[in-house]
């Protein structure tokens, strides 16, 4: 039987111009837009599987729905809302990153970021920004992978 | 018809006696036919032959209606929900308005507009997709609110309403034209243009509002439901915190008072 171990949901850490209204615009009128709550992550964890050697970001929403898994490469499979196309969790195989030897939480950033230039396409832009946002800049997910190596 | 509103509520016990009736009416009506009316006294025994020929029809009616009337009755029902969500459009009104205490509460309004895909009127596009209002803060105004298309083709949305359900993001528009002086043809296309109702639109309901903010709607499973759209009679009076009252407080409640509506 695996033991996970699982740090506790914390505010994620949102970019700082996501309150910042974008002009918008269709058909001749003009607004204000501002990103839907509803794509605003509440929460975000990490969990770690010293078994399959894998971490999981989950972020949590207003919103709770099925997912569909989809694999951007071989390191990085993403949960997307089967509705909303909302990123609702993202699975890093540890060993597929750079071998799994000598990690940083930086190579799981990158790995993350790069996959996720893969599905631009697949995900909604707003919440695809805040997503990546709080997944790179929430460095408290990753300690709760024990091997990484920590640099100051 | 707000799902909130007074007919509505008249509806449900008016249906909810009815079919309460019906079944009683079908448990007597069969007593009547097992029983021997000369064992009573006067008036029964005649009241009962006189009502014999009738009996399996009468029976008959209320098995048909009690059904239609617990069907208006379930249609009507849920006076519960949307009391709550009354409060909770009162509430959401009460925090995104500044510097508002002293104008009348109709001045400062929010309106949930359901996404339905037709509307039962005489009008052009009943079946194209139409978002229709379904419960407003307050206790004026509450009639004759307008609905907007909201069509499968996105570019033909209309209103702050069909704005924010095509985005799907928080819309605000504000600073528009008072329509409610002596507006000039500039201003209605102004307020035309930055509102996507057309100007005939607006001269045929001269609106009031002159900021607007939209917020989407969802289902607990991510679904689009709707929008409520904040409007106010004063150019810029909506709290800068709109955005997060409605994502603190008013969202994680509609989620789950929306939930199988």
């Amino acid at each position: 039987m695996s033991t996970s171990s699982t740090t506790p949901w914390m505010a994620p850490s949102l970019p700082a111009q996501m309150n910042q209204p974008q002009q918008g615009s269709f058909a001749g009128v003009q607004f204000q837009v501002f990103v839907s709550p509803y794509d605003v992550p509440t929460a975000i964890r990490g969990v770690h599987d010293p078994t399959l050697n894998r971490l999981l970001i989950e972020f949590k929403y207003l919103t709770d729905e099925p997912t569909d898994r989809v694999k951007a490469d071989s390191a990085v499979t993403f949960r997307l809302g089967r509705n909303s196309h909302r990123m609702y969790a993202i699975e890093v195989d540890l060993k597929s990153v750079r071998g799994g030897i000598g990690l940083q939480p930086m190579d799981i950033e990158e790995a993350v970021m790069s996959a996720m230039k893969k599905l631009l396409d697949r995900t909604r832009p707003s919440n695809f920004n805040i997503a990546a946002h709080a997944s790179t800049h929430s460095p408290d997910v990753f300690s709760v992978v024990p091997s990484l190596i920590w640099r100051k | 018809m707000m799902y909130g509103s007074k007919t509505r509520q008249r509806i449900h016990q008016s249906a909810k006696f009815v079919k309460w009736a019906c079944g009683l009416g079908i448990v007597i009506l069969s007593i009547t036919l097992k029983i021997n009316p000369d064992d009573y006294w006067d008036p029964f025994p005649k009241f009962f032959r006189w009502l014999a020929p009738y009996t399996p029809f009468l029976i008959l009616g209320c098995a048909v209606v009690a059904p239609f009337a617990g069907w208006i009755q379930k249609l009507a029902s849920d006076q519960n929900r949307w009391r709550n969500i009354h409060r909770v459009l009162d509430d959401l009104r009460d925090k995104c308005f500044v510097d508002v205490d002293d104008d009348p509460l109709d001045h400062h309004r929010a309106t949930l507009f359901k996404h339905t895909n037709w509307r039962i009127r005489f009008c052009r596009w009943p079946w194209s997709g139409w978002l229709l209002p379904v419960e407003r803060s307050g206790y004026l105004s509450r009639y004759g609110v307008q609905c907007f298309r909201a069509p499968d083709k996105g570019d033909e949305v209309e209103g702050v309403a069909g704005i924010t359900y095509r985005k799907n993001a928080v819309v605000e528009i504000k600073d528009l034209p008072d329509l409610l002086g002596n507006p000039t043809e500039n201003d209605f296309k102004v307020y035309s243009s930055q509102t996507g109702v057309s100007v005939a639109g607006l001269k045929k309901r001269l609106p009031k509002a002159r900021s607007y903010c939209g917020f989407p709607v969802e289902l607990k499973d991510g679904r689009p439901w709707g929008v409520i759209v904040l409007d106010s009679r004063k150019p810029d009076s909506m709290h800068s915190r709109a955005g997060k009252v409605f994502t603190d407080f008013c969202a994680p409640v509609l989620t789950i008072l929306l939930e199988d509506s």
